[in-house]
């Protein structure tokens, strides 16, 4: 979709169009689904916080401003939503789900006879606070400026949380790479 | 929608390095998980179900609310009219009560240093 055909969209859908926030939520069905794969790690998770994303999304739609993109919209909300189920359930540091969830990945790969990637490893045991930003910066290539207002936190944390998390990734690899 | 995969934060060779594994491990967790958009009636039957939703909260909301304004101000008149005496003497304490309040929590804002005017 071109960029004036998705401004048309909005334009329609922030005015209560139901057709042309369906052509939106589709179009972008996909990347938040990944999106959200990606900084959960968990497959079925993601399914359930891509379903609460889009009923947050037309909860809201008549208050997008067009001042960030729709995607980087859907993100924020995406985000914001793994971050309120992690306080709820405590999980962040629950070291058997977490365990769970990246076996599930595991055997995900074996089916598809591909060899297992550290690296998802170590993502899933770094914290959430550097795994979103590593992942929007590096996966994404938003700006520090971009993330920070996506995460409600600071520009200078940001880049500490990025710089910090590959480091620790990196270290953890290197030390993989060398057993 | 991936915008790139490149760094740019600094020239640290090893977060540079942790950055590219990181990325080429994230597109095989793509590959692992194929995803299937469903079609667009799918997504419009989605949002009539929220929308109507959405309806009847806000009745149900608007209802209680109109209901609690009704009992507080017949509550009101029934007292107004019943005791007017007491209506005034309440009145009277909390026009004096209030500002002595303010001033006090004023007070103690600047003196805690937190107030920033």
């Amino acid at each position: 979709m071109d960029v004036n055909t998705e401004s048309k969209y909005i334009e329609q859908a922030v005015k209560g169009d139901t057709y042309a926030l369906s052509v939106l939520l589709q179009e972008y069905y996909e990347f938040l689904l990944k999106y959200l794969i990606k900084i959960t790690l968990d497959p079925v998770l993601a399914e359930d916080l891509t379903q609460d994303t889009m009923v947050r999304c037309i909860e809201k739609i008549g208050t997008y401003n067009g001042k960030s993109k729709f995607s980087s919209w859907l993100i924020t909300i995406g985000t914001n939503l793994y971050m309120d189920y992690l306080r709820k359930v405590k999980r962040e540091n629950n070291v058997l789900e977490k365990e769970k969830a990246i076996r599930k990945i595991q055997w995900q790969a074996a089916l598809r006879n591909e060899n297992w990637l550290p690296a998802l490893s170590i993502l899933n045991q770094i914290s959430f606070n550097a795994r979103v930003p590593i992942i929007l910066k590096h996966y994404y290539g938003y700006s520090y400026k971009e993330i920070s207002r996506m995460i409600g936190v600071s520009e200078g944390t940001v880049k500490s949380r990025v710089h910090n998390g590959l480091k620790a990734i990196q270290e953890e690899l290197g030390s993989d790479e060398e057993e | 929608m991936k915008k790139n995969n490149s760094s740019h934060y600094s020239n640290n060779e090893d977060t540079e390095l942790g950055a590219k594994k990181l990325v080429s491990a994230l597109d095989k967790l793509d590959d692992f998980y194929p995803v299937v958009t469903p079609d667009i009636e799918w997504f419009q039957q989605v949002i009539m179900v929220e929308k109507k939703r959405l309806r009847r909260k806000f009745v149900r909301e608007l209802t209680l609310f109109l209901v609690v304004a009704f009992s507080l101000l017949s509550a009101y008149f029934v007292v107004i009219h019943q005791f007017p005496i007491f209506v005034l003497v309440v009145i009277q304490i909390v026009l004096t009560v209030l500002p002595i309040i303010v001033l006090i929590t004023k007070g103690r804002r600047i003196a805690n240093g937190t107030d920033a005017h």
